[in-house]
Order: C-alpha cells, then structure tokens, then sequence
C-alpha cells in the first residue's frame, strides 16, 4: 500500500521532476524496503510541496491568472455600470428625440466594452502562452 | 576563479554532503543516500526528494554530472552521477572555509571552556 502511495505522490510532482526522477526515486523505494517506507512516502510529501510551490512556475501563473481575472471582472463591472447607465439615458433620448448623435454614443460605449473585454481576454492568453512556455522548460527555473 | 567559486558559498548542509559522497567514486541515487548516511554516522540521513532536489540544481549549476552506469546488470531505473571538475573546486573552497570556521571555533571556545571549569 506505502509503494502505491508513494508511486501516486510521485505521479503527482511536475512532470519535468517526476520525467527525470520519478522512476529513480521508485527505485529507491523498492531498495530501501518496507521499513522506510512511511518516511519516503512523508519525504515524497514534502518534495511533492516543494517541487510545485518552490522549483515551478506555479505560483507566478497563479497570480497572473488572477490578476487578469481581476482585472477582468473590474473592468467589466466599471464598464457595464457605466454602459448600463448611460443605454438607459440615450435610449429615454433615443425615443424622444431620434438624434444620430445618440445613437452613436452608445455604438461608442458598446465598442469600449468589447475592448476592455478583448483586452482583458489577451491578458489572460498571454498568461497562458506564459504557463506553455515555463511548461515546456523555456524559460529560467526559479532558485 | 576564486570568486566565481564564492558565489557558491556557503554550501547547504544537503549540497556539502551530496558532492561529499560523490568525491570519491560515481554513485546512484540510492548509493549517494547511504553514503551520506555512513558520512554523517546516522546523524544525517537524506531523502530521495531533498537529494533529487539538490542534485538538479548541482546539475543546473554544472557541479555534477550523470555517468555511465558501471555494469550492464543494473537496473536500468538507477543514473549515476559523478562530480565535475568545478563540483570538485567548489567542495574544497567549502572544505577550506569550513577549517577556517573551526580554526576560528577552536581558538574563540578554548577561553570558554577554562572558565566553565
């Protein structure tokens, strides 16, 4: 049961870790016997922690994930709120008075909010590529 | 080169014994792990996450380095690693630091010990 543990913890490192060591560290595993075996599985533990908080991107793509959802979300909160008001107020306009001027206000509103939107949706794909390119060892591991 | 050297200064507790254990032959993981127990007479007993650790980050710096596995027979899950002429440069600057701190440790404590006699 130890070595089925022990092979999960090591299935779940990153996989440029687990790529390079898991089967090493298998091996050792199997060396050792069953009597260090809960001690490797507590020590598979702790690498498990470090390899993904300290030695991976991780928790750079996290935090930019979340900052281009904050982003995001405020962005289109304050541009709803403002599109929202200032639709209802060209359109009580609009009915009354029929002005092209109107109507292009609100053409420019809308065309702001796609492009708060879309801009916020690049932010996040820049996170992605970011995730793919540290994924795939192209840029410098964290010391 | 001394101070490239120093760059590397001090070495972890982990990292001393790792390059420790490979100065004197090729090891495998497993073997690293035993010697730097036999080293450190128990007192010191290193996992595969914590030597796994350090030895890519020695392999990153260019300290050490995989081998050729010494005999066909072996599994073939076990990489030997052996140390670089830099990993070898680095352990004696660290070994002659560390003589320093005891040399330093040795005159500074004697005074202590007369008057707690």
């Amino acid at each position: 049961m130890t070595r089925a543990l022990y092979a999960t913890l090591l299935w779940l490192h990153p996989p440029q870790f687990r790529r390079r060591f898991g089967g090493e560290s298998l091996c050792i595993f199997d060396e050792a016997g069953t009597l260090a075996g809960w001690a490797l599985v507590a020590d598979g533990f702790v690498s498990l922690l470090r390899q993904w908080i300290l030695r991976s991107a991780f928790p750079i793509i996290l935090s930019a994930f979340l900052a281009a959802a904050a982003q995001t979300a405020l962005a289109s909160f304050v541009w709803l709120g403002a599109a929202g008001r200032m639709v209802a107020t060209n359109l009580a306009l609009w009915s009354a008075a029929q002005t092209p001027q109107d109507a292009g206000m609100v053409l420019l509103l809308i065309a702001g909010l796609i492009t708060a939107v879309m801009l916020a949706a690049v932010a996040m794909a820049a996170s992605c590529v970011r995730l793919c390119t540290c994924q795939a060892g192209r840029m410098p591991r964290r010391s | 080169m001394t101070g490239e050297l120093n760059a590397f200064l001090p070495l972890s507790s982990a990292t001393l014994h790792v390059l420790l254990a490979l100065a004197g032959e090729d090891r495998h993981g497993y073997g690293i792990m035993q010697e730097v127990t036999r080293q450190s007479a128990g007192q010191y007993k290193l996992g595969p996450g914590t030597l796994y650790d350090n030895l890519q980050k020695m392999m990153d710096q260019g300290m050490v380095e995989e081998a050729a596995s010494p005999s066909d027979n072996d599994d073939p899950r076990r990489r030997y690693y052996r140390l670089t002429g830099l990993g070898r440069a680095v352990l004696t600057a660290d070994i002659t630091r560390l003589e320093g701190v005891v040399r330093h440790a040795k005159q500074h404590l004697r005074p202590l010990t007369g008057r707690a006699k």
